[in-house]
Parts: structure tokens; C-alpha cells; sequence
């Protein structure tokens, strides 16, 4: 039996659950669908969170340690939420590891530095995603969280407002108080 | 605190510009309202930011690696139990492998026994119509068998 899954086709349209217990019965293709499939989400995130230098380093990383605790992984919440939690926690883990003067002062220094061998944005979309980045690191939690749901992983908001046990009214009240935080942080003018 | 009628419609009105522009439209700006313009330009900024901020394919080709290399050492498949692991749990591969051989020879030559002491199954002893005698048939017959069991339980995993 479980040859027969080991050997099951993997197309790009399967759903998380069976490429997840594929996966977790040792079938390489679809653990690296699931890759393809949830990196850009993980990368953001990352992204948005350490500076520049360690992005590639952390994103790894968590693929590594997905990979390392499928077994555990028992379905019963979705792969999506099991990930983003598992990406939150190495983000924690990243800056426990960091002196955090040290990583104040990389961020400042390094992070334009880094940006700036991208090659792949127009310069005014640069300073933008610069500024934002930084304007980002300052909100909080709870308002970086929607910014990111919305952004970064392009979830609806009657979707954010399920995973957080909010209403969509609370939600999008949220999401506007984030957007004005941001604003503010990124010192645009209160029209 | 209660939200205010204004803050509200602000609310739904910003979620639903974010939706357009998420989606890939570039929906006008409004501008009879300076609060909510400003709003809206925020979130434009933030769409043309992340869109930005994926990885290419480089970046992406280079994780990857170090993600499966990875899986080939500690990947789910990796270290899973095999028939002979389960037992004879906690002895190295190589000493399960020449296990597998004695046990394997063991039954050759049981095979082989048994075929010899069968009534009729002397050496020599030929079939009616003079063809091949019945245990060799068995002999060559058994040996193979335990040659395509032993090849199936060694066989590798991928």
C-alpha cells in the first residue's frame, strides 16, 4: 500500500492533504511541490522580518525544519497554519540567536547594501520596499500579522477573520488602523 | 471604543480598494476624502512592495537545493523501517544484510535437502519420459526463488 502512494502521480493541482501524507511517507516530488507552493508565502514573511543578508539562510531553514516534523504533523489544523506558525517561531528563534544591538545595527547598515544587488525592482519600488520593511518592524504584532495575511499571503478577508476568530467587521477595522500605523511609521503626511 | 459611521464605511471602503488592487487592478484613488486617499495610497505602496519582494527563480533554486539535499539525509522516507529492521531492531545494515545471507543458504540447502530425500527424488533418478529429473527441477527451481526473494527484500527503497 504504501508503495503505491510512494509512486502516486504528484500534480501541481493535488491538494495539501495528500501531498502532505505523501510527503510524510517519503515521496521527495511532493514535499517539493508543497516547496514551490508555500515558498513565496514563507519568503515574504521572512523577509519582512530579518534582514536582507539572512533571508535565503532562515527561509531554508524552515523548509529544513517543515521537513524534519511532518511526521508529527497530524492534519489537524491546515499545512498552511501549521507552516506559517512553524515560520513565526524560526523567526523567533532567529533573534534570540542574534545579539539584538547587533541586529539593529545590520538592519540600518546592511539592508539597502543588500537590496541593492536584487537587480529585479526599479529603484522607486526599492526605496519603497525599503521603507516599508522598516516601517513594518515597528507596528505591532497584531498589526504586522494582518499586513502580511493580506500582503504577503494574499488571503481574502473574510478567510483572515476565520484564522484570527474575528469578525470581517473587526477585521477590516483592523486592517485600516494597521494601514494608518504604517503610514504614520513610514512618515506620510495625515492627509 | 465603538467605531464611528464615518470609520466604518473608511473600513469597508479601504478593504475593498485592497481587494482590487491584490488582485492586480489599479483602482482610482479617491479624492474627495484626503483620509482615506492617503489610505489608499499606503496600500498601493505596500501592493507594489510585496509584488517586489518574492524570490526569483535564482534564489528560489538555490533554497530549494539545500532544502531537498536535505531531505535526502533526513527526509520522512529516510530511516524508515524496513521488513528486516523490524526484525532484527537496532543491528547495523551490514550485519542484517549477512543475516540475510545465512538464513538465505540455510533454506538453499534445506531446499536442496529436502528435494533429495523426497521419495524418488534420488540423484539421477529421471522422469518417465527420460526428460529432466524432477529435483533438479525443484533445486533450481527453489534456488531461484530464494534469489528473487532475497533480491525483493534487499532491493533499494527508491
Amino acid at each position: 500500500m504504501v508503495r503505491n502512494n510512494l509512486t502516486a502521480d504528484v500534480e501541481a493541482s493535488s491538494s495539501d492533504s495528500l501531498l502532505v501524507r505523501l510527503a510524510q511517507q517519503g515521496n521527495r516530488d511532493a514535499f517539493s511541490t508543497l516547496y514551490e507552493r508555500y515558498l513565496p508565502m514563507v519568503f515574504k514573511r521572512v523577509r519582512y522580518a530579518v534582514p536582507e543578508r539572512d533571508v535565503d539562510d532562515v527561509t531554508q531553514e524552515i523548509f529544513i525544519a517543515a521537513m524534519r516534523s511532518l511526521k508529527s504533523f497530524k492534519g489537524d489544523a491546515l499545512f498552511s497554519t501549521w507552516l506559517r506558525t512553524l515560520t513565526k517561531r524560526r523567526i523567533a528563534d532567529y533573534y534570540r540567536r542574534k545579539n539584538p544591538s547587533q541586529h539593529e545595527l545590520d538592519m540600518d547598515i546592511g539592508e539597502a547594501d543588500d537590496l541593492i544587488g536584487e537587480g529585479d525592482s526599479a529603484p522607486g519600488i526599492l526605496d519603497e520596499s525599503i521603507a516599508v520593511r522598516k516601517a513594518m518592524r515597528a507596528l505591532s504584532d497584531d498589526y504586522q500579522e494582518i499586513v502580511l495575511l493580506r500582503f504577503a499571503e494574499g488571503l481574502q478577508f473574510n478567510e483572515i477573520a476565520r484564522l484570527r476568530g474575528q469578525s470581517l467587521e473587526a477585521t477590516k477595522s483592523l486592517f485600516r488602523r494597521a494601514i494608518a500605523a504604517l503610514r504614520k511609521q513610514m512618515g506620510e503626511p495625515d492627509a | 471604543m465603538p467605531e464611528s459611521a464615518h470609520e466604518r464605511d473608511h473600513d469597508e471602503e479601504l478593504a475593498r480598494f485592497a481587494d482590487r488592487v491584490v488582485s492586480g487592478e489599479k483602482p482610482p484613488i479617491a479624492d474627495e476624502d484626503g483620509e482615506l486617499a492617503g489610505l489608499m495610497q499606503t496600500v498601493a505602496g505596500l501592493e507594489r512592495a510585496f509584488s517586489a519582494s518574492g524570490p526569483d527563480a535564482a534564489r528560489a533554486r538555490r533554497i530549494k537545493a539545500g532544502v531537498m539535499k536535505e531531505w535526502e539525509v533526513a527526509g520522512p522516507g529516510v530511516g524508515q523501517e524496513t521488513f528486516w529492521e523490524r526484525i532484527f531492531p537496532g543491528w547495523s545494515a551490514i550485519t542484517r544484510r549477512q543475516i540475510a545471507g545465512y538464513a538465505v543458504g540455510v533454506a538453499a540447502i534445506l531446499v536442496i535437502a529436502a528435494a533429495l530425500l523426497l521419495p524418488g527424488g534420488a540423484p539421477g533418478t529421471a522422469s518417465a519420459g527420460g526428460g529432466t529429473p524432477v529435483p533438479t527441477i525443484l533445486i533450481a527451481g527453489g534456488l531461484a526463488v530464494l534469489l528473487g526473494v532475497f533480491w525483493w527484500l534487499n532491493r533499494p527503497s527508491h
